[in-house]
């Protein structure tokens, strides 16, 4: 049944970003860019708030297991925000919104 | 379409983009936009991803660029993606522009009009296309180095003559 939702929820995006942490399942769909601009132009108004402003991205994209999101940001609020070292989903949401993009000068 | 050989013939460099499936190609950046986009970021930093993608647009030669960026958003931003590209390009040619103009400078010697039009050239990197008041304007300067120069020698010739009969 939940693999079906998850399926279900997934079905939409070409992709998504799927999160296993604490036994729960959270998947996420692409930033869009409306999400984006917001996003880059808080953090560079207030880079304080960084963290708390990339969960927030990240719980804007949560289109699976959302209910557990609150409780799971709480406590592993670097799952989703990441850091220098380990990325998080945020980090996966931005590198979905590059499209693996490829730029080359002819 | 236009094929990215005729776009090269047209407009020199051309980038092309390949994100989320799709193609688009863009012009290189002028000098003049990529000096406006900075200032616009210097002057609102919180607008710089829209400013970039703005930018891009204006460059954009081929292709479907609103369905790109609506599934990779990021390819065209200033950290990793086009704008940046473009804005680093710009910089590097205002670069070359630059060093190009100073040794047309050295190597223009004695001759008043080659001093002035290197000057020109000079100003034309860093603001656009000189007024006739900028001409006068480097012609004077240019004059004024001439003097500077044979004044120089002057001095130069004076303080020899002394050191040979002190010698």
């Amino acid at each position: 049944m939940s693999a079906q939702s998850l399926a279900e929820a997934k079905a939409p995006y070409p992709k998504t970003i799927v999160l296993e942490i604490d036994g729960k399942t959270l998947a996420f769909k692409p930033l869009n860019r409306a999400k984006i601009t917001d996003l880059k132009k808080q953090i560079t108004k207030q880079p304080d708030l960084a963290l708390e402003l990339s969960v927030n991205a990240c719980k804007f994209c949560c289109i699976f297991g959302v209910e557990h999101f609150d409780a799971l940001a709480d406590v592993y609020s670097l799952a989703f925000a990441g850091n220098s070292e380990n990325p998080g989903v945020i980090d996966a949401l931005m590198d979905l919104a590059r499209g693996g993009a490829q730029i080359r000068t002819e | 379409m236009p094929t990215l050989e005729s776009l090269r013939a047209k407009y020199g460099t051309v980038f092309q983009v390949e994100a989320a499936g799709r193609v688009a190609a863009f012009r290189a950046m002028t000098i003049d936009e990529a000096r406006t986009l900075g200032q616009q970021i210097a002057r609102v930093p919180e607008a710089a991803f829209e400013l970039g993608i703005a930018a891009c647009e204006t460059c954009l030669l081929d292709g479907d660029f609103s369905g790109m960026l609506e599934d990779a958003p990021l390819a065209f931003d200033l950290d990793e993606g086009l704008a940046g590209q473009l804005m680093a390009h710009a910089s590097k040619e205002a670069h070359a522009g630059a060093k190009a103009a100073v040794a047309r400078w050295r190597a223009s010697g004695r001759n008043l009009a080659e001093v002035a039009e290197s000057l020109l050239a000079f100003k034309a990197y860093t603001g656009g296309e000189p007024s006739p008041a900028a001409r006068a304007g480097a012609l004077h300067f240019a004059e004024g180095l001439d003097h500077q120069a044979g004044l120089f020698k002057l001095v130069l010739g004076y303080m020899r003559a002394i050191s040979k009969r002190k010698g």
